[in-house]
């Protein structure tokens, strides 16, 4: 998911934050704190950059999609799709 | 007067965390400014500051379990560091000391044991080195499959100190079975020069052992 909100362009720890309670439609509660050590590990991976840079005035650590993020991205959607259509059609067939 | 809880919050989190001093600081410095962003936010909905701080650590979770989850990636960028070190030093050691038997002017031959020794103390040297370029490699890309960074780092600490345990005592006992040679070889400037880049290097490496012990250690203690 957080992969998939930096899809749209860089983005600081906040901004998305704050992408992923909008593009869930305010569902998704999970802590803030814990979207920055999975910043850093996806960026350990290699999925995601990180440069600090001035936003607003203010200097922040932004973060931007790789090459291999993107990649990994459309595998992981395309095993979702794959996945949720598997549980559709079983649970489908039971109502 | 009740405690700033953004205060408590990143307090909770500078007391817990430890690493790096820049990486360490860099992470903060990026916690800190996320939860300020979110008091912003919430004061630009019309909450009262003291409010808006409330409800922005309450949001913000357990502050013990993100210190955790901090400490790990922390643990994991010092061992990645630490793993690279190794895997590039202890080749190089050995390369620079085989130029410098093959190049000086040492008299005599080498003693069976010595040589038997020596090709040990390589082994070693490249097998350690090995062993850390897999570390690297677990905790780069395949830290995308969850593999533990905490015990990685530790295993890289591990390694490191053991090696260097191995290379120093055995390089020790080498010159001691080998002593004419060695003691005409450190005569030489080039040779002198090799010996204090080494000790430099095991010095460093030492730390960085010690290092990935305990970062290790703590990342493993959890909240």
């Amino acid at each position: 998911m957080l992969l998939a909100v930096l899809e749209q362009g860089p983005l600081h720890g906040y901004g998305i934050i704050e992408a992923l309670h909008q593009r869930s439609g305010g569902a998704l509660d999970l802590p803030t704190g814990t979207v920055y050590p999975a910043l850093r590990r996806l960026e350990r991976a290699g999925w995601i950059d990180g440069v600090w840079s001035v936003v607003g005035g203010r200097k922040r650590r932004t973060y931007t999609l790789s090459r291999a993020g993107r990649r990994e991205l459309a595998a992981r959607r395309s095993e979702w799709i794959r996945f949720s259509g598997v549980v559709g059609s079983v649970l489908g067939g039971t109502t | 007067m009740t405690a700033d809880a953004v205060g408590v919050a990143i307090g909770t989190l500078e007391r817990s965390v430890r690493g790096p001093r820049r990486a360490r600081a860099e992470l903060l410095r990026e916690v800190r400014d996320g939860l300020e962003d979110a008091v912003d936010a919430y004061r630009e909905a019309g909450l009262d500051p003291v409010e808006a701080r409330r409800r922005a650590v309450q949001d913000f979770g357990d502050a013990r379990e993100v210190a955790a989850a901090l400490q790990e990636e922390l643990a994991a960028g010092y061992g990645r560091g630490a793993a690279a070190r190794m895997a590039v030093a202890f080749p190089a050691l050995v390369v620079l000391w085989d130029l410098v038997w093959a190049t000086g002017s040492q008299p005599g031959g080498t003693p069976p044991a010595a040589g038997i020794l020596a090709r040990l103390i390589d082994g070693l040297s490249f097998t350690a080195a090995a062993a850390c370029g897999i570390a690297l490699v677990l905790l780069w890309s395949r830290g995308r499959r969850g593999v533990p960074a905490a015990r990685v780092t530790t295993g890289v600490g591990v390694l490191g100190l053991c090696t260097l345990a191995g290379v120093g005592g055995g390089s020790v006992l080498l010159n001691v079975l080998n002593t004419g040679r060695a003691a005409s070889a450190y005569s030489d400037p080039p040779a002198f020069g090799v010996l204090a880049v080494t000790v430099g290097v095991a010095a460093w490496l030492c730390v960085s052992g010690q290092r990935c012990l305990r970062l290790g250690r703590l990342a493993r203690s959890g909240p």
